[in-house]
């Protein structure tokens, strides 16, 4: 795996590049953006972005998150300069981007079907950006050869786009792009189209050569574990708004709201009233009268309101209910809820368990890592059970 | 079976026919089959005619030449112009643009004769106009039988490029644009090799349509123009002699060369 060593000239270039720009922090910054699109005949403006602000940092891994129809894809085209805006700002290197055309920004964009230009061989495709810049076509082709070398295609030069597989298409088009020196890469669900373990794969280099390279990269996806396992940051989007911009790390553990923990892995939810809050900490009443605790970081909710608390499967436990006693004491931050088996999944590293909450009939699920012991407690559907979780592995959550 | 081959031959059986007697050694063009002969072909490529009709040769090719200058010259204007069109409606919004969708087959569904008709009105209104403000004398001819062609050859052009377009990729000229190429550039680099076979396709259409064409040459032409056709059907007006036929059996196979032609273009590669 790898690409091997990166040519310097590349690297010198970026580097290069980044010192001329100096100021700025940020590589992109969109201050209050938004885009609408012209309705059918009568109707409303679609808005499509809905004023977001996002500062991308020089040389981070930046993903843009949701499902289709979040605007992802319309942000990335904006920044790349293929949609005016409806309003707002964008900066590329702290300098402005309005009235300025695709072919005069620092940015180029890896495209979702790779938009190869298909009347040209892959060394053409890599050939034509160099072109359209006052570079000879000695410094061309060395720079053109190196950039197929850098994705492994050394050999594929001279066939054209329909000669070649997905994956190596897919190259051909990352080399296309980085070949300009872009300040910023910008792609577009660039390993949509390709089989899961080609995916797993691409993922890897894609993100070991943005850290040898120091390029910023946008990159646009639906697939929540692609953003968790590549980028630097995660930018949740839904209807057109970013609902939560942090590392891989604070979007899983800590998410704000129901979007974003149900989104981004399995979540619990479990609805209830808030009915005491102090500092971090919640009490909320749920519907069958039990009390349960939970992290409240932000004031969201005055205690009368409804709440939803919301846990990870991981992070609950399933414990059988022994004789006709019920569950031994606990320590009091642990809550315990009892509740039936309905069913158990096998799904090689883990077993999916799904619980239904005594009276409320509520459902739980919970992971337990498959650990391969044989004296493994094991369960059997309507098993009387109890789940349980400490307290400060649920939060309350803005709905 | 049986039934749509019965079609199939009411289809076919007058131009198998009119081949079958361009070969019938037989001075009478309708009569029935006398033997297999190519001497008509010779006949009209050496001048020797028949007592029937006044035929030459040489009137014969100077009708080609014009047809020839009449076709080439409308199908390079309308290949220019219709994909100008084409890329205009599929690319660009504008007001108006479904209606200008529409109004492109206008020129394919309205009848030939009310096309010549038109063209005979519009072009005696700009003769009258230019003779009364600027005093110009002008009559029809060449030029007015090359825009009359033009004016329905656009329409076919637009038709075979547009559909071209709207199959191509929009995301390759915004690559284009992405890398570093202007619009200018992005048309010839991208845009313009890609769409070439549909051009080339709608351009072969439009000379086969053109070389064919005699009711919007007869009339925008008003006898100044001597094309094939026009030529053919003077001859026609005298007698039908199996010259005629041979005539017409080279020019069926011209256009069916032509129209094979544009098909493979159209065909992706």
């Amino acid at each position: 795996m790898g690409f091997g060593e990166c040519p310097a000239p590349i690297v010198g270039m970026i580097i290069r590049r980044n010192a001329e720009i100096g100021m700025s922090p940020y590589d992109v910054e969109l201050i209050n953006v938004t885009k609408e699109f012209a309705g059918r005949r009568g109707e409303a403006p679609v808005r499509a972005v809905d004023h977001i602000s996002l500062q991308i940092r020089r040389g981070e891994f930046f993903a843009l998150l949701g499902p289709s129809g979040c605007g992802k894809t319309t942000t990335l085209r904006m920044i790349a300069g293929f949609e005016d805006l409806t309003s707002g700002q964008i900066l590329i290197g702290g300098r402005p981007m309005h009235n300025v055309p695709p072919f005069h920004r620092p940015v180029n964009t890896v495209f979702q079907d790779y938009a190869l230009f298909p009347h040209m061989s892959a060394l053409k495709n890599v050939l034509f950006g160099l072109e359209m810049e006052s570079v000879s076509r000695k410094e061309a082709m060395a720079r053109a050869l190196q950039a197929l070398e850098m994705v492994r295609l050394p050999t594929a030069a001279n066939r054209k786009p329909k000669e070649l597989s997905g994956g190596q298409q897919q190259r051909v088009a990352l080399a296309r792009a980085l070949v300009k020196n872009p300040t910023v890469l910008l792609l577009d669900e660039p390993l949509g189209a390709l089989d899961l373990k080609l995916r797993k794969a691409m993922q890897y280099e894609l993100k070991e050569m943005q850290t040898r390279l120091g390029i910023t990269f946008v990159y646009v996806t639906h697939d929540q574990e692609e953003a968790l396992t590549m980028a630097d940051r995660i930018a949740v989007m839904e209807g057109g708004r970013v609902l939560q911009i942090g590392s891989p790390e604070e979007i899983y553990e800590e998410p704000q709201t129901r979007f974003v923990a149900d989104f981004i892995g399995e979540t619990n939810f479990l609805t209830g009233t808030l009915r005491a809050h102090q500092a971090d900490r919640a009490q909320v009443e749920l519907a069958d009268g039990q009390m349960v605790g939970a992290l409240m970081p932000e004031p969201l909710a005055q205690p009368g309101d409804k709440v939803t608390v919301a846990v990870r499967p991981e992070k609950v436990t399933l414990h059988p209910v022994e004789g006709h006693g019920q569950a031994e004491a606990t320590d009091p931050a642990t809550v315990v809820l009892p509740g039936r088996l309905h069913h158990s999944v096998y799904i090689g590293t883990d077993m999916r368990h799904v619980v239904h909450l005594g009276e409320t009939g509520a459902e739980i699920v919970v992971r337990a890592q498959n650990l391969g012991h044989r004296s493994e407690q094991r369960f059997h559907a309507g098993q009387a059970v109890t789940v349980r979780w400490a307290e400060d592995q649920a939060r309350i959550l803005r709905d | 079976m049986a039934q749509p081959a019965g079609g199939l031959w009411l289809l076919w059986a007058p131009i198998l026919l009119l081949v079958a007697f361009s070969f019938n050694d037989s001075r009478r063009a309708t009569a029935e089959w006398r033997g297999f002969t190519t001497g008509w072909y010779e006949n009209i490529f050496s001048g020797v005619m028949g007592s029937e009709a006044s035929f030459s040769t040489e009137e014969m090719l100077a009708a080609v030449r014009q047809s020839m200058t009449v076709s080439l010259l409308a199908m390079g204007l309308s290949a220019v112009l219709g994909t100008l069109v084409a890329i205009t409606l599929v690319r660009h919004r504008f007001p108006g643009k479904s209606l200008l969708d529409g109004l492109l087959y206008l020129p394919v569904v309205i009848p030939d004769i009310a096309q010549g008709v038109s063209l005979l009105v519009f072009f005696s209104f700009i003769f009258n106009m230019l003779e009364s403000v600027l005093g110009l004398k002008w009559y029809p001819g060449l030029e007015t039988v090359i825009v009359g062609h033009v004016a329905f050859n656009i329409s076919f052009v637009a038709i075979v490029v547009r559909a071209r377009l709207a199959n191509m990729n929009p995301r390759l000229e915004e690559a284009a644009r992405d890398l570093g190429a202007n619009e200018w550039r992005t048309f010839w680099r991208v845009t313009y090799p890609l769409l070439l076979p549909g051009i080339v396709a709608g351009a072969l259409l439009a000379f086969t349509l053109s070389l064919d064409d005699f009711v919007v040459t007869f009339f925008a032409g008003g006898g100044n123009a001597t094309t094939l056709t026009i030529f053919v059907y003077g001859m026609v007006r005298q007698t039908v002699t199996p010259e005629i036929n041979a005539i017409s059996t080279l020019m069926i196979g011209v256009s069916m060369v032509l129209i094979l032609l544009s098909f493979a273009f159209q065909k992706d590669r």
